[in-house]
């Protein structure tokens, strides 16, 4: 039998990642690095308007401009003239109508790429400005005309359970709100399109699913999916900013029409324009409960603005209404959630997928709640909390473990920092702007939880294929081969530790992602360790197998035989979709975290210094500890930026800051220690007890640092970002 | 992307009035599933069953607002989903 020994940097372990230190060192080639010969550049026209009418498209001067080898609109698609992930619903290059301030309208291609811009800024579009309907209540109004054929309403999700109408000893309501967060990952959109001999094309892109950008391509370049392939490009950041198609079907158009290799690279202004948003949402809750504390009821109704085209918001909805009430017992609930298309900003997948917005909302109202009734904010959600064996809101049970009652204690528990400093660690940090006074701290807490992987009845799955061989030296050598996007959380890294403790081989190369293998889903729904992995960790197993049947002997004679292969897929338990009353088994497991968080506030002048995030998690299991750290702090970094300073405001349906100067993200000098307390309970059904990591640190920072607030302001904060005039009381 | 995209997707372009456009798009409309999906042309996308119903409510309501000539692609998804 052939055995497989110790062996180092395997699962469990803290192993280096191989783009750690060229990204530090600036080194790390990003698809905005990618360069061919005879490569041209693409560039955009996009419209001003966030609702207009195309009269008509005037590209003579563009085309006439030297140096430009194309222009090209909507008449030049020559396949399907919509994309969409879910609904396709989104012109490639709009006809007719624009629908928000930056859809595409025409493309160019150009020896350089300012000339290319200049060449977009000469053609000519006659537009008919019209009224945009920016206001999500407004776009469900009937009377409203509306912006697609099937009205405004995308998608509505109504959970029914128990009794929705039961009434509690103590009542309270709340009204919040979410504002439009970023993605802000920090590589812009960019690929790379080569036309190939076949008459298809070769895209290198970064993006966080091939194969359904594939799928897109195809049908708009009205090519077969086999002529259309793609690789993966080095990955600045998704966050499920890449899910959509951005620039893919631009650069493979202008690079089959000149039969040159084409680049698009955006700006970080065009970002803004080139990709969805975190849809914000309008929600009201009423938590009804005994007077020692227990929930009897919640009844929410949640808005969500959608944008101008689909994306993933129909998902987002069904996220938004399934962890409504939060990871609580709560034997009645009425749940009302709505996504509606206006002429805002497209809004799609964003960490934490509709988890955010009503946790936001949810632990609002706990801590009011804990106020109503006196009691301690942790006992009370302590009390109520969700355990297996739990019935959700939506009738299924709670079948992987889920302690929240732990991590809430676990954060609770965990030491206080010390007194306020002084200096630079103050509110308003070097500027000086006090020496203390009218600085208050205070304390708060939050406990979110979310679906990892797909839902509602998604055949959701990755695949993978292992080979195993000799090298040149006689030692063992294996690859590993799948379409999984490497994104910046450390997947590579984690086939590699999977193979390496699977075959008992530690020269484990993984090879660049790409369509050449089946679909490994999108590096999304937190759900790629336990996805990817999950495939990597089958595949393992049937070589292991294949190599049994040679007979019992080392590995290395083993292979003298000839190399060993295997390609599996690994899909996880069986979903279903929602009723009519939002009843169904929609989801395979989840992840808990729950997070502390310490503030000072100058109270006088809104400033804020968050002093330390403690926070539990449960991550089923830590392949690599050093990237699950990274990860918690990462979301946990996201989750503050939402709390206090990141929001895409638009006005009208115009963008007012779409750039890194006036839309602030959290810098090293906002982020706080982070004192972290990490959770293995295994998920019984998958591979190593895997589960997913990525979103929940984002999901309940968020509201812990806004609980915080509160107790230090005694301002009500129904809304995020918080501004500093809200905690000044202005 | 955590639900599965649509099942079906039919796009549809009609030859005749004006009026029997605007009638397909109009019967076609109620079924939530109704996008533009070009110069002239509607697509309906969602579940197979809803998708054909919608869709020959589409085409009824062209025909009887004077339509000679349809033109409709079925599209389903591929096996990457």
């Amino acid at each position: 039998m052939t055995t497989v020994v110790g062996t180092r940097s395997g699962v469990g372990e803290s192993v280096r990642r191989p783009d750690g230190i060229p990204k530090v060192k600036g080194e790390f080639a990003y698809a905005s690095d990618l360069w061919a010969d005879r490569m041209l550049w693409g560039s955009t026209l996009r419209s001003p308007h966030p609702r207009a009418k195309i009269r008509s498209i005037e590209i003579a001067a563009a085309l006439a401009t030297p140096g430009v080898h194309a222009v090209l609109t909507h008449e030049d698609v020559p396949g399907r003239k919509t994309y969409g992930l879910e609904i396709p619903d989104q012109p490639v290059l709009a006809w007719e109508d624009v629908r928000y301030q930056g859809e595409a309208v025409a493309i160019v291609a150009a020896d350089h790429p300012e000339t290319a811009r200049a060449a977009a800024r000469r053609i000519e579009v006659d537009w008919e400005v019209l009224e945009p309907l920016t206001d999500p209540e407004r776009a469900l109004d009937p009377a409203v005309a509306p912006l697609h054929p099937s009205g405004n309403l995308l998608r509505h999700v109504h959970i029914e359970h128990g009794d929705p109408a039961a009434e509690g000893e103590v009542v309270v309501t709340g009204e919040y709100e979410v504002g439009m967060q970023d993605q802000a990952f920090l590589g812009p959109e960019s690929g790379l399109a080569v036309p190939s001999e076949d008459g298809g094309v070769d895209l290198y892109i970064a993006t966080q699913w091939l194969h359904v950008d594939r799928d897109q391509l195809a049908a708009s370049l009205d090519l077969e999916p086999e002529r259309v392939r793609l690789v993966l490009g080095g990955v600045g950041g998704a966050f499920g900013g890449r899910e959509d198609l951005s620039m893919q079907v631009h650069a493979c158009l202008l690079a089959l029409h000149t039969g040159r290799p084409v680049k698009m690279m955006y700006g970080r202004e065009e970002s803004f324009f080139g990709h969805i948003h975190r849809h914000p949402a309008r929600m009201r809750y009423e938590h009804h409960a005994t007077r020692d504390g227990r929930l009897v009821a919640v009844r929410a109704r949640v808005l969500l603005d959608g944008g101008a085209y689909a994306s993933s918001s129909t998902a987002v909805c069904s996220n938004a209404a399934s962890f409504a009430v939060g990871p609580y017992d709560v034997p009645n609930v009425r749940v009302d959630a709505s996504v509606v298309y206006t002429d805002n900003p497209p809004c799609g997948a964003m960490r934490g997928f509709g988890a955010v917005q009503t946790c936001f909302a949810h632990e609002a109202q706990m801590d009011k709640l804990a106020v109503a009734l006196e009691m301690d904010p942790v006992e009370l959600r302590r009390r109520n909390a969700l355990s297996t064996g739990s019935i959700l809101p939506t009738g299924a049970p709670v079948r992987c473990p889920a302690p929240v009652a732990e991590l809430l204690e676990r954060v609770r528990d965990m030491p206080l920092p010390g007194p306020r400093a002084d200096g630079g660690d103050l509110p308003g940090g070097v500027a000086g702007v006090t020496r203390g006074e009218g600085v208050v701290r205070g304390v708060g807490y939050a406990v979110g939880f979310k679906n990892i992987g797909y839902s509602e009845g998604f055949d959701d799955y990755s695949t993978a294929r292992v080979r195993v061989s000799l090298a040149a030296d006689g030692e063992p050598f294996a690859e590993v081969h799948s379409a999984a996007a490497e994104v910046g959380q450390g997947l590579v890294t984690v086939q590699a530790q999977i193979a390496r403790s699977e075959l008992g081989v530690e020269r484990v190369v993984v090879l660049p992602a790409d369509t050449q293998v089946g679909s490994a889903g999108s590096s999304s729904a937190s759900r790629q360790t336990m996805m990817t992995g999950g495939a990597v960790y089958t595949a393992c197993r049937a070589v292991m197998e294949l190599l049994r049947e040679r007979g019992d002997a080392p590995l290395e004679e083993l292979l003298r035989d000839g190399p060993v292969e295997a390609t599996r897929e690994y899909h996880h338990r069986e979903t279903f979709p929602l009723d009519a009353n939002g009843q169904g088994d929609a989801h395979v497991t989840f992840a808990f975290a729950a997070h502390r968080a310490i503030v000072d506030v100058d109270v006088e002048l809104g400033l804020v210094k968050v002093v330390e995030i403690a926070t539990a998690q449960d991550v089923g299991k830590a392949v690599n500890p050093q990237a699950v750290e990274g990860q918690i702090e990462g979301g946990i970094a996201q989750g503050l930026g939402l709390a206090l300073m990141e929001e895409i405001v638009v006005v009208d349906g115009q963008v007012r800051n779409a750039s890194f100067t006036d839309y602030l993200i959290p810098t090293v000098l906002d982020m706080p220690p982070v004192r972290l307390d990490v959770l293995e309970l295994g998920d019984p059904d998958a591979p190593y007890g895997l589960r997913g990591v990525g979103e929940p640190p984002t999901i309940s920072s968020t509201p812990a640092i806004v609980s915080a607030l509160r107790a230090a302001t005694g301002q009500a904060l129904t809304r995020v970002p918080v501004r500093p005039d809200d905690l000044a009381g202005l | 992307m955590p639900v599965p995209p649509a099942e079906l997707t039919a796009h549809f372009t009609i030859d005749g009035p004006d009026a029997a456009r605007a009638a397909a798009v109009e019967a076609a409309g109620p079924s939530g599933l109704a996008r533009h999906g070009g110069p002239g042309e509607t697509l309906i996308a969602g579940p197979r069953a809803a998708v054909l119903a919608a869709l020959g409510d589409a085409v009824q309501a062209a025909l009887a607002a004077g339509a000679h000539a349809l033109d409709v692609r079925l599209e389903a998804p591929t096996e990457s989903r």
